[in-house]
């Protein structure tokens, strides 16, 4: 088993060291594919996609994205979990829903993760306010200047080589 | 002969206007409504478990971590519950030294329990500290259904002696 595949299945036990560098692991190897969802969310203005043991549903509505959630098989949708608004011109639209579709795919895999060693208990759907694309994540909540420091510090090489070999 | 027509000592009692009825129906609409407000009060109460150690990242991962589970409980459907939590390190004589802060945590119900909301994934490594007593606190709101807020705030039980080991990650 590969460790993006063990990531795949530790959900709540995924650390948040390993959900940020999960989230570069997909802006790096899913852009093109993240770039065609976003061009078809534009256009079609909702978009479905899985992951992991969860389901997406996307929607645009004027300026603001967000996604519902659910566990494959279930009927219930955890509705508008994140909403993001786009501004400026399409080509920095583009990027920011590249971004909103790594954070989300990361967010769906800490919550519905696939089966693993270890059974998961049903504990509700769990984010982190910010996201990894704002930088008051990196200062919790605090300044984007602290944020930007904090996230310069960051060292994920170790498990960005695990995640890409 | 003259006889006083003597004043009431009470003066004539200005007539109600209102009518009996109506003031009575008013009262028990009051008491009514007063007593409905005081029911609909939302409740929430928040519970901070004590920090144990996480086993499955010990036995699966090989890692030492300190782990907390927080709840909350309220007696109409949540939206959800955003919190800030707080890992404290237990020092011998000299207070608590802050470990961690994970803030702005948000944890929606399961669908089929509403008033219920789990967070189990907070966790702080102390790889190789030995034995460290850890407390936890949380504080934040219940975002209802029905858009009202209700304040929590709850610290764990006591602080748990945890045996950290050396971490092989």
């Amino acid at each position: 088993m590969s460790f993006y595949e063990e990531l795949l299945t530790l959900g709540q036990h995924l650390h948040d060291r390993e959900r940020l560098a999960l989230y570069e692991f997909f802006i790096k190897t899913k852009f093109k594919l993240y770039s065609l969802d976003a061009i078809e969310l534009i256009e079609s203005q909702s978009l479905k996609r899985n992951i992991a043991n969860g389901e997406i549903f996307y929607s645009l509505s004027g300026d603001t994205v967000s996604y519902s959630a659910r566990k494959k098989g279930t009927l219930a949708y955890q509705e508008n979990v994140r909403e993001v608004k786009l501004k400026g011109l399409s080509r920095f639209r583009v990027r920011k829903l590249i971004k909103f579709f790594a954070q989300t795919e990361v967010e769906i895999i800490w919550n519905y993760p696939l089966q693993g060693r270890n059974p998961q208990d049903e504990a509700g759907y769990c984010i982190i306010a910010y996201p990894y694309f704002d930088l008051r994540y990196f200062s919790n909540g605090g300044s984007r200047i602290v944020g930007l420091i904090n996230k310069l510090r960051i060292n994920d090489s170790d498990l960005m080589k695990k995640l890409n070999a | 002969m003259f006889q006083p027509n003597p004043k009431p000592l009470i003066p004539a009692i200005i007539r109600a206007k209102v009518p009996i009825w109506l003031l009575v129906g008013l009262l028990a609409a009051q008491y009514v409504v007063s007593n409905t407000n005081k029911q609909s009060e939302p409740s929430c109460r928040i519970n901070v478990q004590r920090v144990h150690q996480s086993t499955y990242s010990l036995e699966f991962q090989k890692l030492s971590e300190a782990k907390l589970k927080i709840s909350t409980l309220c007696d109409v459907p949540q939206a959800y519950t955003s919190l800030t939590v707080k890992f404290e390190e237990v020092l011998p004589n000299r207070g608590n030294k802050v470990v961690k802060v994970i803030a702005n945590i948000i944890a929606r119900p399961e669908p089929g329990r509403p008033n219920y909301v789990l967070i189990e994934n907070v966790t702080v490594p102390c790889n190789g500290k030995g034995r460290v007593d850890y407390s936890g606190r949380a504080y934040g709101q219940v975002h209802l259904k029905d858009m009202r807020t209700v304040a929590v705030s709850g610290n764990s039980d006591k602080p748990n002696p945890m045996n950290c080991r050396i971490s092989a990650k």
